[in-house]
């Protein structure tokens, strides 16, 4: 991926396989690379709030198959699930590029769902989209041949 | 994701969850803690050492909070850490599930 010119020179790429337990990977590896960047922890946190829900939607709705078999091998073998994941490293904010091959779906115009009570008409789940815009910024999405492109900033 | 359960006095369960309560914890959790819900009425679930949390592991705490209100109890949150309890007010989850800290006594948050 090219860099802009506003660029630091920092930046990380990464592939993952579409699976649940590549999502504690990827946490466990932008954990890291914040860490170096935002001694404080707060954009570690939220550089993994926003990569566990990006990366939750895509393994459990990304192929047809249910949520219940999402952790099983692909069954698509030709095309198994991937999820790639760029971070660069500008002056004022780390840029997030997270692409996948699954089906469409446009995170940045879906709705973001806050709990609303009471309890009883509460229905669980759905709160995933509200957590990455309210941890990331800018957030932008674009259709590309293959799948998916999202990008989302973490101010510094 | 490690779960343990205690009966505390005045018929009040208290669960502590350790570790991160992602996708992957709240798949680990998610049977256990809503049975023990299922079975209890007032539940306190102490947070402090969970040190991340994810929409999948909030679901587990609404489900759990649903079924101890419908054996006519509540489930309150305890002493999540500021991350954490960052994630819990953002999706107003604190709205239907009170969040305490470790000096609040529990006799009065039940009402026991």
């Amino acid at each position: 991926m090219p860099l802009s010119p506003q660029t630091s020179g920092i930046g990380w790429h990464r592939v993952f396989s579409g699976s649940i337990a590549e999502i504690a990977v990827a946490t466990s590896w932008i954990e890291k690379i914040a860490a170096s960047l935002d001694p404080s922890g707060s954009v570690a946190f939220a550089m993994q709030i926003c990569v566990e829900e990006l990366m939750s939607n895509i393994v459990r709705h990304g192929r047809v198959h249910s949520f219940s078999k999402a952790y099983l091998p692909d069954a698509d073998a030709d095309n198994p699930l991937s999820i790639s994941i760029d971070i660069d490293v500008l002056a004022d904010r780390i840029v997030m590029t997270i692409e996948d091959n699954g089906r469409p779906f446009d995170v940045a115009k879906a709705p973001a769902k806050q709990v609303q009570g009471p309890l009883e008409h509460v229905r669980p789940g759905g709160l995933g989209i509200q957590l990455i815009k309210s941890f990331g910024s800018n957030i932008e999405y674009r259709r590309t041949e293959s799948g998916n492109r999202v990008t989302v900033d973490f101010m510094r | 994701m490690k779960l343990d359960v205690v009966d505390l006095e005045n018929d009040i369960t208290k669960i502590t969850l350790s570790g991160r309560l992602d996708i992957k914890g709240a798949l680990d959790i998610d049977s256990e803690f809503t049975a023990v819900a299922e079975a209890k009425k007032n539940v306190v679930v102490d947070l402090s050492d969970v040190t991340f949390l994810a929409s999948l592991g909030i679901r587990t705490l609404i489900v759990g909070a649903k079924a101890t209100a419908n054996n006519g109890g509540k489930l309150v949150l305890m002493n999540p850490q500021p991350n954490v309890e960052a994630v819990l007010r953002s999706s107003n989850v604190d709205t239907v599930m009170p969040i305490i800290n470790v000096t609040t006594p529990l006799a009065a948050v039940f009402g026991v």
